[in-house]
């Protein structure tokens, strides 16, 4: 109905308009996720670096919401499970000490699945060096290492610029469920990285396809530590086999990390200056400058 | 070597919030379960629909910075439509059924009132998937997330009158769908789902 004013509106169906569609729109208003559900998808968001617990848990005299509470169990009792998961699939030479990983990751959980400290559990620095697991990035000299937050917020950044048509990135779909990805051990495990097994996908025969691209660059990441010549190599194999991929700029930033740590002035500077035309308004623009410096 | 701040920066909820904006944590907390839900009703298999809403929060979380603060449901819902879009798009490619099961009843205390409910549910899904897309999105957002025509109309980014005649249509088509399984007097008179 337009009224006079030249605003629209429109009546909601009512009951009395058209009873059984009611019915059939209110059993469907009814339907929500259980609290299973929404913890385990905080929990992975919360693998990917997305915080979506509260900043501050409830102050004495405020109750948590029922929900707040779901979240609170829910992530609790899924994030350390899918965290022993990764754990496992890990290959053996990154495998921390699990005790220090585990109890980090299920304090985070009960202490309202705080993802910082979740991903940091993840993090290789922080497994390797048992090394305290959440804001100790600028105080511990730990090697240099991109989180799955960076990659995920980078593929955002590329699904942005898809037409609106297209928005709803592949590239992030396929990042976001690289944890769940079914999965086959790599030929090259006597490779010095090898390769999570995440990273190979296979087809319904067990035929092994490529890595994907989030996977190729979360091994980088990986090995950007412990080996940064092999993370540099990874990164190359991203630029040949993704060319137009949506993570490049994260792909740049290991690459530049792994140059700097091999320490190949030089080559970190043009890259840099490189990344910095290439990207101006990029996220990672700072932690790039940092690296140069 | 320089530090690396790659694990701590979230760029999306830094400073440049401001004070009206919402947290990520208080979209997720207040939004999660609708767009959940709207990912099922626009026509995400509910086995897909944590996947689809994962991907609902990356974007928040890469672009709440930008968010204008005018309209955060309109805001919320229009990501939702395009990234169920985006599968409805993907699934079609695959050929997956785009309509399943759905959650379980919150409180299924009274069993046959759970069924009756799932069996409405289940009918109108089914009249929704014949629904195109755009009709779809557009009663599905005002019909039961019970958005203004206004939020349904920056959801969806079309024109008020042509999200009225939407509506409209859709309403008829799905009207038409209830008559003609209530004439023939048995469920096949919507296919039903799963």
């Amino acid at each position: 109905m337009k009224p006079d004013d030249g605003r629209w509106d429109l009546a909601r169906l009512s009951p009395s308009d058209a009873p059984e569609l009611q019915h059939a729109l209110d059993a469907l208003r009814q339907q929500r996720p259980d609290s299973r559900q929404l913890g385990a998808l905080a929990a992975s968001l919360s693998q990917l670096g997305i915080s979506v617990a509260p900043a501050q848990q409830a102050t004495a005299g405020t109750a948590p919401s029922t929900l707040r509470l779901k979240l609170i169990l829910g992530a609790g009792v899924v994030g350390p499970l899918t965290l022993a998961l990764l754990l496992w699939r890990a290959p053996a030479p990154r495998v921390p000490a699990p005790a220090a990983v585990v109890a980090t990751a299920m304090s985070a959980a009960q202490a309202g699945a705080k993802s910082v400290a979740a991903s940091q559990a993840f993090a290789p620095s922080s497994k390797r060096e048992g090394g305290p697991p959440a804001n100790s990035a600028a105080s511990n000299p730990a090697p240099p290492s991109a989180s799955p937050s960076s990659l995920e917020e980078s593929a955002a950044t590329q699904a942005d610029r898809v037409p609106k048509s297209q928005a709803g990135p592949t590239s992030v779909r396929s990042a976001a469920r690289v944890a769940v990805a079914p999965t086959v051990s790599a030929e090259s495990a006597h490779s010095p990285v090898v390769p999570d097994r995440a990273s190979l996908q296979s087809t319904a025969q067990g035929v092994v396809a490529r890595p994907t691209e989030i996977a190729l660059l979360r091994d980088a990441r990986l090995a950007l530590a412990s080996n940064p010549a092999e993370a540099l190599a990874l990164t190359e194999q991203h630029r040949a086999s993704f060319a137009r991929g949506a993570m490049i700029q994260e792909r740049e930033l290991i690459a530049i990390s792994a140059l700097a740590r091999l320490g190949r002035h030089t080559a970190v500077l043009t890259r840099a200056a490189q990344f910095e035309r290439d990207f101006p308004s990029s996220p990672y623009r700072k932690q790039v400058s940092a690296l140069a410096q | 070597m320089p530090p690396f701040h790659g694990v701590d920066e979230r760029p999306a909820e830094a400073a440049n919030q401001t004070a009206s904006t919402p947290s990520l944590a208080e979209i997720f907390e207040q939004h999660t379960p609708f767009l959940w839900r709207a990912l099922i009703n626009l026509g995400v298999p509910a086995a897909e629909a944590q996947d689809q809403c994962q991907e609902i929060m990356i974007t928040v979380h890469r672009r709440l910075a930008s968010f204008d603060g005018a309209s955060l449901r309109g805001w919320l819902y229009g990501i939702c439509v395009r990234v169920a879009s985006d599968y409805r798009r993907s699934a079609r490619v695959r050929r997956e059924i785009l309509t399943d099961t759905l959650p379980e009843a919150a409180d299924p205390r009274d069993l046959a009132e759970a069924l009756d409910r799932e069996r409405s549910a289940r009918r109108l899904l089914a009249a929704l998937s014949t629904l195109d897309e755009a009709k779809r999105a557009a009663f599905v957002l005002f019909e039961i997330e019970e958005l203004t025509l206004a939020e349904v109309s920056e959801a969806v980014g079309a024109p008020l009158q042509t999200v009225y005649s939407r509506i409209k249509a859709a309403r008829e088509q799905i009207r038409r769908a209830f008559a003609e399984a209530a004439v023939s007097g048995s469920r096949g008179g919507i296919s039903e789902a799963g």
